[in-house]
């Protein structure tokens, strides 16, 4: 190794120490806890998979269904984020930047606050129904708006949407406006200028959109808890419980480990299907 | 289209009529008329900021006309959106798509007209060829030099074998060796394809080396329009004069159908009375030591040579007259320069019809 080599590597050393020191030593440490074992509210130390054939028989389908649900959350931002930066970018002209900045405003109010806005839009004696019923298109208040899936994918689905907009947008101010009249020019319709030119150009950020909301989404268990109902519906939730009711460290840290292994290959299985095959 | 026809002129291939341009309170484009004949190559010359892109534009159909109306082949294409005209352009810039190799980008208007892969796959090859860019068919976009980008840019609009190419200054953004070998490519395809080319550039050498038709602009106007020479030897204004190449400009005053420069000279020249502006290309000046001047007076100036610059093809030739009027004089062989040096009395003078009357700025 040259000397240059070795001082660049040691300009970098305290910042990777303070990611080791805050993030690497806490993950491995509950990575060794995964394959403990807990007897009689103790934690044991050892070698078993016992925690992890848990995670599989016991919540299997809850964990696909978890899966599902954050993917459901991701798309749904990708889309809606899309179609917002789109607008930001290209129709509303040079103020594009300020319609951003006003979605990152939206943040402000918080994490709970929209959960309860959501709550207070969907439940039975809510803003929803009062319309509807105010209108006369129903007679009785709707029960199924509110502690569903549905309820829960639309309200996380609306918390995440910002973070979706901001890569996306900064992806699609780096496409030239002149790559899209040439497509024109070259007969594209506005719909295969879409498909062909610009959707391939912003691929990277689409998918760190969709990487950001899935992340996010899949480990969440407080929207689930406010507006899923009585049943617990998401992995999250039951990590939660698993860590803190429970007291079953290896269960929760196998659960949390699963999740994460299979985020990772969903992500990588996105990335591989819109970036990794080309060039 | 009857009129022209009885006036038993071709019907041109692209013709606006009063076409304007105003975005809000400016006005980019004053209202012009303009007619491009099949098979020609005409260049739009301007200064920047002028309107040659709005112009292009218009034409290719990205912007709109305030007024007026932009015929291509006898049809109104007025309200046509861009890809159902019958043009195709190469953009200032470029435009190329990065996210595709130099083939896809050149096919890439025929894969959209749903064009069959071998008839595609055939005549990438063959506008390959032509643009001399063959070997690097499979390279991305990012691997290529500015040159090479610029004739993908050309390739990708001549495979669409347009009924008019538009070019939007392609060649600013190289260096002169890489520009004067493209625009013999230019002049080479324009032959082989038998296309109408309108070429925008603000590069008066690149206009007169390339169109057989010139249209000068100025602040959103047509000054005007002729064939190179023509423009060049009959600048209609000032401005033209000034901007194709070297001039003198020679004010003076019309009495009784009799000119009396400011610079000396009297001559007869029909027209109205009041002041007149007449220019004077340096290479039509001729110039000799004043010693050899006969005695009887000339339709010339004397004066001293102020400056001597050997231009290689060339010497220009600075003469200052007694009132301080300058004339500039273009010798285009050094060896007549000789005799002449810096200090040395000359007379110059020049043919009756080496001057050019023009509007006034
Ligand atoms: N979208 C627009 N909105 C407002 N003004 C514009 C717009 N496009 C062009 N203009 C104005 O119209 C005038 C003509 O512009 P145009 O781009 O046609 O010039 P140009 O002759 O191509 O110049 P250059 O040689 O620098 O490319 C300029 O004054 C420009 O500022
Ligand atoms: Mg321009």
């Amino acid at each position: 190794m040259t000397a240059p080599a070795v001082k660049r590597i040691a300009a970098l050393a305290p910042a990777y120490g303070i990611l080791a020191g805050l993030f690497l030593v806490p993950i491995a440490l509950l990575f060794a806890v995964s394959f403990w074992s807990v007897r009689s509210f103790k934690l044991e130390p050892g070698f078993s998979l016992d925690a992890y054939i848990r995670t599989f028989t016991v919540y299997g389908s809850l964990f696909v269904w978890t899966l599902l649900m954050a993917a459901a959350v991701a798309i749904l931002c990708v889309v809606i984020g899309f179609i917002f930066a789109y607008g930001a970018r290209f129709r509303v002209g040079t103020h594009g930047d300020l319609f951003i900045l006003a979605t990152m405003i939206t943040l402000f109010g918080g994490y709970l606050v929209k959960i309860y806005s959501w709550k207070a839009i969907l439940s039975s004696n809510g803003i929803l129904n009062s319309l509807l019923l105010g209108l006369g298109l129903v007679d009785q208040p709707v029960g199924w708006f509110i502690f569903n899936r549905g309820a829960v994918i639309v309200a996380l689905a609306h918390f995440l949407l910002p973070f979706a907009i901001l890569p996306i947008y900064s992806a699609l101010r780096n496409v030239p406006d002149i790559t899209l009249d040439a497509a024109r020019d070259l007969g594209a319709s506005p719909w295969a200028v879409l498909v062909k030119v610009v959707l391939p150009q912003c691929r990277t950020g689409l998918v760190a959109a969709f990487a950001i909301c899935f992340l996010s989404a899949v480990g969440d268990y407080v929207t689930p808890m406010f507006l899923g109902g009585g049943s617990a519906i998401m992995l999250g939730q039951f990590i939660v419980s698993e860590f803190s009711t429970r007291f079953n460290w290896p269960s929760g840290a196998a659960m949390s480990f699963s999740l994460m292994g299979a985020s990772a290959l969903v992500i990588g299985a996105v990335w591989l299907a819109f970036i990794g095959r080309r060039r | 289209m009857s009129e022209a026809i009885r006036a038993g002129e071709a019907e041109p291939l692209l013709r606006l009529s009063a076409v304007s341009k105003r975005y809000g309170a400016a006005t980019a484009l004053h209202p012009i008329d303009l007619a491009v004949t099949k098979g020609s190559f005409t260049a739009i010359l301007g200064p920047s900021g002028c309107g040659k892109s709005t112009l292009l534009r218009l034409i290719a159909g990205f912007t709109e006309p305030s007024t007026g109306s932009i015929e291509i082949a006898g049809r109104d294409v007025t309200r046509l959106v861009p890809e159902k005209r019958p043009t195709n352009m190469v953009f200032q810039g470029y435009g190329l798509f990065p996210h595709m190799t130099v083939a896809e980008n050149v096919g890439f208007g025929l894969t959209i007209a749903r064009r069959s892969r071998s008839e595609i796959g055939e005549r990438v090859a063959e506008t390959l060829a032509l643009v001399r860019l063959e070997e690097l068919a499979g390279r991305p976009i990012q691997a290529l030099s500015g040159g090479q980008q610029q004739r993908v840019a050309l390739a990708r609009a001549l495979i669409m074998r347009p009924l008019i190419l538009l070019l939007d200054e392609p060649l600013a953004a190289l260096d002169l060796k890489l520009r004067q070998a493209m625009q013999t490519e230019l002049r080479r395809i324009h032959k082989e394809t038998n296309g109408t080319f309108v070429f925008v550039t603000h590069d008066q050498g690149e206009a007169f080396s390339l169109a057989d038709n010139l249209v000068v602009m100025n602040e959103g106007r047509i000054e005007q329009i002729g064939r190179p020479q023509d423009v060049y030897i009959r600048p209609k204004t000032l401005f033209v004069s000034q901007f194709v190449g070297d001039t003198n400009i020679l004010e003076g005053t019309r009495r009784s159908g009799v000119v009396e420069l400011a610079a000396g000279p009297r001559f007869a020249s029909a027209g109205p009375d009041g002041k007149v502006t007449f220019v004077l290309r340096p290479e039509t000046v001729r110039i000799r030591p004043a010693q050899d001047l006969p005695s009887s007076p000339i339709a010339g100036i004397t004066g001293t040579i102020e400056e001597l610059h050997l231009l290689g093809d060339g010497a220009r030739i600075t003469v200052t007259a007694p009132e301080g009027h300058q004339l500039i004089v273009r010798l285009p062989n050094p060896r007549f320069g000789d005799g002449l040096a810096p200090g040395i009395r000359v007379a110059v003078d020049w043919a009756d019809d080496a001057l050019t009357e023009v509007g006034a700025p």
